[in-house]
């Protein structure tokens, strides 16, 4: 398969991809165009491989965690692009727009467990590979990213919590 | 699967199918690849002639004799193609895409972009646009900006105040030709080459 060919097959999902992880539309598009530049640079060995995917994905979810490293000691960011709801849309719009930004307050390896869980389909031996650690981590992760969702979720739908 | 994992898959799809789209990944990724590869194809450039200096000085030496003179060193040749690109984070204010369509070329070290609103640049100017450049700073925007031009293969050289501080501006230069441009802002400094067609 040609690099061109690979592109125009997986492009999409690969930017939806980089994008569910990040949150941020300026960041996906770098994200993603710096691992097809590594995948492209050694295109014969990637396209030989079983799974380009895998390889692909590899780097945008390393290259997020690396990038979320490096920013971590300054601004939290708003990784997830609110849509503000108004108080008087229904409650499943608010319950939304809560888990988003709950989504986005998420440690940068317990989004990335929870997309690459729930958005990519991965199980946790894959995950745990992808991540490079155990699957217990994996497990660890992931229980604790719902558990911080849920308690967002609970927390607003108490009298005088927060919106 | 539990109820708050279940709002999560939803909303990821979601998420997911606003996700942006460049229609042209692949050729962007081409032109990402070819811009690293000249910005390191020059800085090899200019080892290889710092170190081919130094030999040739090493071995021109007389054995007793002390150095009658410094080698001089000639600056890699060549121009890099301005190509429109996707624009880095800190380049994107006051944009509304990150891939304008526009020409652009980084500095060597990547300090400073130039946007190339005119192009291609000219010299003398063409009638049907003027050379402008939208100078991007990715530090130290503040200070005095100005612009040392020498064109290559001679000793035609310019200087310019261009502006207070990076930004918009005409730069029209009096020949044709590739010109390797140090730059200098607040305190930093940088350099770049742009390629000047015939008016």
């Amino acid at each position: 398969m040609e690099f061109s060919e690979y592109v125009a097959a997986r492009g999409v999902a690969l930017e939806r991809f980089a994008y569910v992880l990040s949150g941020d539309a300026h960041l996906a598009q770098d994200l993603v165009q710096t691992a097809l530049l590594k995948a492209y640079r050694r295109w014969r060995w990637v396209a030989r491989a079983e799974h380009p995917d895998a390889y692909v994905r590899r780097i945008v979810t390393r290259s997020y965690l690396d990038w979320r490293r490096r920013r971590s000691s300054g601004e939290q960011p708003v990784s997830v692009l609110p849509d503000r709801a108004e108080p008087d849309l229904a409650e499943g719009v608010a319950e939304r727009d809560r888990l988003r930004r709950a989504l986005g307050a998420l440690s940068p390896k317990q989004r990335a467990v929870l997309v690459l869980r729930h958005y990519e389909g991965l199980d946790d031996a894959a995950i745990a590979a992808l991540l490079r650690c155990g699957e217990g981590s994996v497990r660890s992760h992931a229980s604790r990213g719902v558990a911080r969702l849920r308690a967002s979720l609970d927390q607003t739908t108490s009298p005088g919590g927060p919106r | 699967m539990t109820d708050v994992e279940r709002l999560l898959t939803a909303e990821l799809e979601d998420l997911g199918a606003r996700a942006p789209h460049d229609p042209d990944l692949a050729a962007s990724v081409r032109r990402r690849a070819r811009r690293q590869a000249a910005v390191l194809a020059s800085a090899l450039a200019v080892l290889l002639l710092v170190a081919g200096g130094a030999v040739a000085a090493t071995r021109l030496r007389p054995a007793a004799a002390p150095v009658a003179s410094t080698p001089t060193t000639q600056p890699a040749t060549g121009c890099p193609t301005p190509e429109p690109g996707t624009l880095p984070v800190w380049a994107r204010a006051g944009f509304s895409s990150p891939n304008p369509g526009i020409p652009m070329v980084y500095s060597d070290r990547g300090l400073m972009l130039a946007i190339l609103f005119g192009t291609p640049l000219t010299a003398p100017p063409a009638a049907d646009h003027n050379n402008k450049i939208l100078w991007v700073a990715k530090v130290g925007a503040e200070g005095a900006f100005s612009i040392d031009a020498r064109l290559e293969g001679t000793d035609v050289r310019v200087r310019r105040e261009v502006a207070p501080a990076p930004g918009p501006s005409i730069v029209d230069l009096p020949a044709a030709g590739c010109w390797h441009i140090d730059l200098r802002w607040g305190s930093y400094t940088d350099t770049i080459s742009l390629p000047y067609a015939p008016g």
